[in-house]
């Protein structure tokens, strides 16, 4: 029986999940990744945090080590509002189908981790560009274009290498899967880029000739 | 190395464009104990000299040594051991004073206390859940000032310190610094557009112009430089009489209705004064010329000339 028979009970959670996963999780990214380091750029405070005793280390990670609990809290946060979402309704209107079964907790969490995977190769770039940039319409202006620019791709054979098309691929390929831990070749580009995109956005603070 | 200088820059060059030199063979000893007055007017490199000190700039070109120690061996070292005020005040507006003391209380790991003592020394102990945003400037430079104390630098380097502060809160501030030099000992370079407020507090001076050093020693010796360049000002019902009165004495009429003469003393502007009134002529003002920036500086260039 594959995930996508399962995850119904109804289409509902499917449904939820098309949405976030295609779109509002990548522009989610895009914002976080860009609002954290615009609050010291905002407050002129990137000399302050520069001139105090953190190694670079402290600061590139702090900040994205706080981002990455948000993403978290943000899967948290979908799961469990949208399984109230469909619990609620159905106590009231009892032809709703969601206590005929048990809440599938474990594809639910299982495809959250797969797409919180699929998601580090953009979490990476983005937080990249956004410590690059003082203005922060720029990362998100390129974040958005690479994302619509991959949803015009989405046909291509090499759709896998794109990275903002990763929780897309993600959803489809997990619906379809026969088994809910196997982890998909775009997952594992996902954390390859993840790595490569950190390692690069921390060599490009530290060696960068002005702070602050 | 000399171990009694607290900052040590020799031959510092920088430029932010190539070909375009902010900073020309700067020359800094700020020695231990001591309040540096860095004074410049604006755009003359401060700022860019100050960042330097901090690693907030790459040095390009000379040597930078901060407690004899070169910075980017020991970035984390230097930085530990000393506070900075640059620039606008860098607050996080959403936060409230004893919040934003709080970050840096936890970088610095000082007891809990340090928030409100400094905020008692700098004055805000009553702004409460006020956020930083809604400050006046004077309150956010006081803040500011307070963050820099936090953990009781050996040096302090300010910019401007006293940016926007009302002449009271400039008051306060000149006090608070001599009193953090005489009772902690800490090293304060300071630096400031505005001569007469470096005077007043500083034991040594440095002045930079249009990315050069003009001159750099001890506050006595500055002024030592501004003997004999002193003017006295006299102004008088008939200028022309006077000026004729007091030939012998190299005077001449200025444009603003003034007759000018090198100062000497006391003495010696009360018998000219005397001079004026025996011959029948009205005094109206008689007074030392003010010995601003911008004439010190013309001194001193047409002096290295």
């Amino acid at each position: 029986m594959n995930n996508l028979v399962l995850l119904h009970g109804s289409t509902t959670f499917l449904q939820g999940w098309q949405a976030f996963a295609g779109f509002l999780l990548p522009m989610f990214i895009i914002l976080i990744c860009s609002l954290v380091p615009q609050i010291e750029y905002k407050n002129n405070t990137w000399k302050q945090v520069y001139a105090s005793p953190q190694s670079l280390g402290d600061i590139y990670f702090s900040k994205y080590i706080a981002i990455i609990i948000m993403v978290l809290l943000l899967f948290v946060t979908f799961n469990v509002l949208m399984i109230i979402l469909a619990y609620v309704p159905n106590m009231f209107h009892a032809q709703l189908p969601f206590f005929k079964s048990a809440i599938p907790v474990f594809k639910l969490l299982m495809l959250s981790v797969h797409t919180f995977v699929s998601l580090l190769a953009i979490i990476a770039l983005q937080y990249w560009l956004s410590l690059r940039f003082r203005n922060f319409i720029t990362p998100i202006g390129i974040g958005l274009g690479l994302l619509v620019a991959t949803m015009v791709a989405m046909g291509w054979r090499h759709i896998d290498k794109l990275p903002y098309a990763y929780p897309f691929l993600t959803l489809n390929k997990y619906v379809q899967a026969k088994s809910e831990t196997t982890f998909f070749r775009h997952e594992l580009y996902s954390v390859l880029y993840f790595v490569f995109f950190t390692f690069t956005g921390f060599w490009d603070l530290k060696t960068r000739k002005e702070r602050g | 190395m000399s171990t009694d200088l607290i900052i040590q820059a020799r031959k510092l060059n920088y430029s932010f464009r190539k070909g375009v030199p902010t900073l020309r063979d700067i020359e800094l000893a700020v020695p231990r104990g001591s309040i540096y007055g860095f004074l410049g007017p604006n755009g003359a490199g401060k700022t860019t000299t100050l960042r330097l000190i901090l690693g907030l700039l790459r040095v390009q070109e000379g040597n930078l040594s901060v407690f004899g120690q070169q910075f980017h061996q020991h970035r984390r070292e230097i930085l530990r051991r000393l506070g900075s005020l640059i620039e606008q005040p860098s607050l996080y507006g959403h936060l409230t004073a004893s919040e934003n003391l709080e970050i840096y209380r936890q970088i610095h790991a000082v007891p809990k206390s340090r928030v409100a003592e400094v905020l008692k020394l700098v004055g805000l102990e009553t702004t409460g859940r006020k956020k930083a945003r809604q400050f006046s400037l004077g309150m956010k430079q006081r803040l500011s000032i307070a963050i820099a104390l936090l953990h009781q630098p050996e040096l302090l380097i300010l910019d401007e310190p006293t940016n926007g502060l009302d002449p009271n809160g400039i008051i306060e501030t000149r006090e608070l610094i001599k009193k953090l030099n005489r009772e902690f000992g800490t090293t304060v370079l300071v630096s400031s557009h505005i001569l007469t407020e470096v005077e007043r507090m500083a034991t040594h001076v440095g002045i930079i112009h249009k990315g050069k050093m003009l001159f750099q020693g001890t506050l006595g010796e500055l002024q030592q430089m501004k003997v004999g360049k002193q003017v006295l000002e006299v102004e008088t019902d008939d200028n022309l009489k006077a000026v004729q009165l007091l030939l012998t004495e190299s005077a001449s009429a200025n444009s603003n209705g003034k007759i000018v003469m090198p100062y000497r003393d006391k003495e010696h502007a009360a018998r000219i004064n005397q001079q004026l009134v025996q011959a029948g002529l009205k005094v109206y003002a008689l007074q030392t010329g003010q010995n601003d920036l911008e004439q010190l500086f013309i001194d001193i260039t047409s002096q290295s000339e």
